[in-house]
């Protein structure tokens, strides 16, 4: 069985908690990335999966298995590290035999497989060459191949593509996606990226400090933050994030900045905020993709005014920053009709904000 | 912004050149090693010249002549001819060797036997770890007499094995080099210890937990990853010692003065006799540069070796 | 007013040559170098430093000839890929290094101090030291430490590339913010490819150790001057048809297209040639027509804001970024458009033709 329950996981090391009762629910197959800053603890949950450390509450179990003082030789898991680890001493073959060495199968069968992993991972031609004389990128495809060899039920990769030039990143980006779906395993893929999170993953495990903020399909996250850190996190560029005070003036419901600016909120994100208790800080989220310039499109669209600070090209598209006072709005200029110092007009779309809990995080309104 | 380029450093002359000097790092190294280069001249190139020149003729202290008139009793090399043909001499180098190929490999599968079990920390690792260091900080003449008082006839080691007094470990024909070793083992292995774990910790940690991650057993991953990228540590620390064992003397001339008879008379002990004994020193002196040049060779194809395996 | 300029530099390596390389970086100009690793980046970076000099040409510091001059002597900070900071010195100590070697007042050490710390939010850590600080703490020491002495120039190496990528965008920001605040000149050497084409105000592409095109970031992502430039500028890369001119120059035929290109406007030239377009230059639709590529989706990368469709026409791949959220799948069919007015056609030599 190789799908995995993480139940109420808690690691600690000394004074520092690095998993804080995790739980999540790994079905058969599925690519689930952890996401995260750095030091949330995504590695160190990989690395309890694959027996390095072992939790200090809670229980890994491998379908109905639990992992509790399984060797990790027994373990029947394919790591990939940051790094790599690619036993640098041994040929380009000898690394990619090993796991089939250490079990005894026998010397034709190893070589069969050997050529056509090696075959699949484009190194034939290195096969007779010491590891360590090949590139970045071929020991990339060397490690992955090195650990897909033994067949094992599940995949755990350790930031294994931040170590490339970006070319050959979304090169690699593609060739896992088909990888997995050719395997079938379950493959979990620890990240800080979460362009690659989004790109590769079925699920995004998203964490901080040790705790899981959210767990869903990447759409799903992307559309429906549960908490002001997962909508902060997800998406590119970043989503607004307008922090202020709740102010009730004569009917209407403004949202103080801390920057000094004024915003009069309407529609959806109005409703949710009242719908809730009263909430005195209230983080305002809109995603700079959604707010559009020129002419107001619904009743219930939040109109600003701002001055562009700053272009920048962006891939294809181009990113204004425009200042409202002491905030800055990211919006995309998809026409590329701003300029620097231009005032402009620009609108949030009711429909699309979100608004936030500034103390718990928490998204307020329904999901 | 106000314009910073300074000039002085393009001057000629005297100060100019101690300037680019200070500048080109390979000049300013060159300076650098000179001093020590005349010294290391004076204590081992003209040492050894002196040797050669010596090992030529028959030149003895009793002759009162100094050692530099010695060319009056050159002698083509014949005392090289009368070391092929010592038998006393062949006998030295045979025990020598003996030695060696006993107590360098148990030194060495000891030391790495228990360089494996500290690679991991465990409680009391630092202090186990100064004990084990103990027998080779030990003087060699005191761990001489140390083995010498153990193994006598009515000391501990008979004592303990139950054997009768009678039973002779330093007077024995064999067990007299048995006992020297023993010792040799015994005062050494912490040495290979010491250079074995320093180069078992020096293999990547991730590797071998790539190489559990795929299921080796520990002891695969030790023959497989471990042992081979040791292969440079290995040759330094066995070409070491070998060259070292080579060159035995205190404890053989202390348990047994290189019997009975001459039955542990090392190389050395046997250079000494003659040095002290017969006086014969331009002898030593073409017995002790042939010995330099043999052991010469064996340590270049360690090193040979070490350069080829770098990884 | 030109700060820096290299002229026909030349640095003769084992194995690789450097050069030869003609650039110059105006004053308060964010300054962009790109290229994939082991290009020479770095090199470029040392030899204005004066660490390496060169095999022949000039390196010019505000129009005069820097070779004799010393590395301290140039006026030059450099901020380094691994931080280099000073483990044993407090975040304090490490910036205000510069100014101490230079001997300087109490007062002027305290203000640049000050300067220093409120810009790059700096404050409340100069007390720690650096095995104490978070890696973004630590970038901002690093930059402190190259900003406290008024230097005529700043070299940035890949300062940010060790960060988190959401912390990797927001440093971006700031050091943008800081050099047009100052009017410092930066040279900003990277090879993510996004990040220096949203920082600077022009860029230098570099491949093999030669400067292959210098613009603006619009003129380089819009106009690249060759195939080696249009493979490495964009994420996704751009996508590549090869094919011929026909008809006198009015129409691309390609194996890869079913059928000729009616091009927008006429080619001089005859003969090979490879069409370049950008992944968000094409376009998907789920039903068919005569004429147009036929693609069987190989996997979607759903981003959010757009969504990227990896698809196969025979064995060739290609990548199209669709706005939103498109509702595919693997294994679905579907078919191709292209925007006419975003082409790239480039010569057999792989030179840009229109």
């Amino acid at each position: 069985m190789s799908s995995i329950q993480i139940d109420n996981v808690t690691k600690r090391f000394g004074n520092f908690t690095a998993v804080d009762g995790l739980s999540l629910d790994i079905k058969d197959g599925e690519f689930v990335a952890l996401l995260g800053p750095s030091g949330c603890g995504k590695t160190t949950t990989m690395n309890m999966i694959a027996g390095l450390e072992d939790p200090n509450e809670g229980a890994i179990r491998f379908g109905a298995q639990s992992l509790a003082g399984m060797r990790i030789q027994d373990r029947n898991i394919g790591f990939v590290f940051q790094n790599y680890a690619i036993f640098t001493h041994l040929s380009v073959w000898k690394n990619l035999a090993y796991g089939l060495e250490v079990k005894r199968v026998p010397r034709n069968e190893i070589d069969r497989r050997v050529k056509a992993m090696a075959q699949r991972m484009n190194l034939t031609h290195r096969l007779d060459q010491t590891a360590s004389k090949l590139s970045v990128n071929e020991l990339q495809k060397l490690a992955i191949g090195r650990s897909a060899i033994v067949e094992p039920r599940i995949f755990l990769l350790d930031e294994p593509l931040s170590n490339l030039d970006a070319g050959f990143r979304a090169y690699m980006r593609a060739e896992l996606k088909v990888l997995q779906h050719e395997f079938g395993q379950t493959m979990i893929y620890v990240t800080h990226d979460q362009i690659e999170a989004m790109s590769l993953a079925d699920k995004i495990a998203i964490i901080d400090k040790g705790k899981l903020m959210q767990y869903g399909a990447p759409l799903e996250i992307y559309n429906n933050p549960r908490n002001r850190f997962v909508a902060n996190f997800v998406g590119s560029p970043r989503m607004n994030l307008i922090d202020g005070e709740l102010r009730e003036d004569a009917g209407s419901l403004k949202l103080m900045v801390h920057g000094g600016a004024e915003i009069a909120l309407s529609g959806r994100v109005r409703k949710d905020i009242l719908d809730e208790q009263r909430h005195a800080g209230v983080s305002l989220g809109v995603r700079a993709q959604d707010i559009y310039l020129g002419n107001r499109r619904a009743a219930d669209d939040i109109e600003m005014r701002g001055v562009v600070e700053v272009l920048e090209r962006v891939g294809p598209r181009r990113l204004a920053y425009i200042q409202v006072l002491q905030t800055i709005f990211l919006v995309i200029d998809d026409q590329d009709q701003l300029h620097v110092g231009d005032e402009v007009p620009f609108f949030l779309p009711s429909e699309k904000c979100m608004a936030f809990d500034l103390s718990s995080g928490l998204r307020l309104g329904a999901a | 912004m106000t314009s910073v380029i300074s000039s002085r450093s393009s001057g000629k002359g005297p100060a100019g050149y101690w300037n680019r000097v200070a500048r080109d790092k390979d000049k300013l190294g060159f300076w650098f090693i000179l001093p020590i280069f005349i010294l290391l001249l004076f204590i081992v190139v003209f040492p050894l010249l002196m040797q050669l020149y010596l090992s030529f003729t028959w030149w003895t202290p009793l002759e009162g002549t100094p050692w530099y008139m010695a060319w009056e009793s050159f002698n083509w090399g014949e005392y090289y001819l009368q070391m092929v043909m010592d038998s006393r001499f062949w006998g030295a180098l045979w025990r020598t060797v003996l030695i060696m190929i006993v107590a360098v490999p148990a030194q060495f599968f000891l030391g790495l036997a228990l360089a494996y079990l500290f690679v991991e920390q465990f409680p009391g690792r630092k202090l186990f770890y100064s004990i084990m260091l103990t027998p080779m900080m030990i003087v060699p003449a005191v761990v001489g007499l140390m083995f010498f008082l153990l193994f006598q006839g009515t000391g501990p080691v008979n004592a303990h094995l139950g054997l009768s007094p009678e039973f002779s470990w330093l007077t024995d024909t064999n067990r007299a080099m048995i006992s020297v070793i023993i010792a040799d083992i015994w005062q050494w292995t912490p040495l290979m210890f010491l250079i074995l774990l320093a180069g078992m910790l020096g293999v990547p940690s991730d590797q071998l937990l790539a190489a559990k991650l795929l299921g080796g057993s520990n002891w695969q991953n030790f023959l497989k990853i471990i042992l081979p990228r040791m292969k440079s540590v290995i040759a330094i620390a066995v070409v070491l010692r070998a060259v070292e064992c080579f060159k035995i003397f205190d404890l053989a001339f202390i348990m047994t003065k290189g019997g009975p008879g001459v039955q542990t008379e090392t190389i050395s002990l046997f250079l000494y006799k003659q040095t002290f004994g017969e006086l014969e020193w331009a002898y030593v002196a073409a017995i002790g540069l042939t010995i330099l040049i043999v052991l010469s060779i064996i340590a270049a194809q360690g090193l040979a070796y070490m350069a080829k395996n770098k990884g | 007013m030109t700060a820096i300029e290299l002229r026909n530099i030349i640095k003769n390596y084992p194995g690789f040559d450097l050069g030869p390389i003609n650039l110059s970086v105006k004053q308060g100009e964010f300054f962009g170098i790109f290229g994939p690793p082991s290009s020479g980046k770095t090199s470029i970076l040392k030899l204005i430093l004066g660490l390496i000099k060169p095999s022949s040409g000039e390196v010019l510091l505000t129009g005069q000839n820097a070779s004799d001059v010393d590395v301290s002597d140039r006026g030059i900070s450099m901020v380094f890929q691994n931080l280099a900071l000073f483990p044993h010195m407090t975040g304090r100590e490490n910036i205000i290094f510069p100014l101490v070697e230079r001997g300087a007042s109490e007062e002027e050490i305290t203000r640049r101090l000050d300067f220093v710390s409120e810009v790059l939010h700096v404050s409340h850590i100069l007390h720690k030291n650096p095995a104490q600080m978070s890696g973004g703490e630590r970038q901002r020491i690093a930059l402190g430490r190259a900003f406290a002495a008024e230097s005529r120039a700043m070299l940035l190496d890949e300062p940010i590339a060790a960060l988190d990528a959401r912390l990797r965008e927001e440093m971006r920001v700031e050091l943008k913010r800081l050099q047009r605040e100052n009017n410092q000149t930066f040279v900003y050497v990277s090879h993510d490819e996004e990040e220096v084409m949203a920082i600077s105000d022009r860029i230098a592409i570099m491949i093999g150790g030669k400067v292959l095109q210098v613009g603006s970031p619009d003129e380089v992502y819009s106009r690249p001057n060759s195939i080696q430039v249009a493979e490495v500028i964009g994420t996704p890369p751009m996508n590549f048809f090869g094919g011929r001119i026909i008809g006198n120059g009015t129409q691309f035929v390609s194996d890869m297209l079913p059928m000729p290109l009616n091009l927008p406007s006429a080619i001089a030239k005859d003969g090979t040639v490879t069409l370049g377009v950008r992944p968000e230059d094409l376009w998907i639709t789920t039903f068919g027509s005569e004429g147009h590529l036929k693609l069987k989706i190989s996997s979607i990368e759903p981003l959010g804001g757009s969504t990227i469709i990896n698809a196969l026409a025979g064995q060739q791949m290609v990548k199209v970024r669709a706005p939103g959220q498109a509702a595919l799948k693997a294994g679905d069919d579907v078919w191709l458009s292209i925007d006419m007015r975003k082409l790239h056609l480039f010569d057999a030599e792989g030179s840009r033709i229109v």
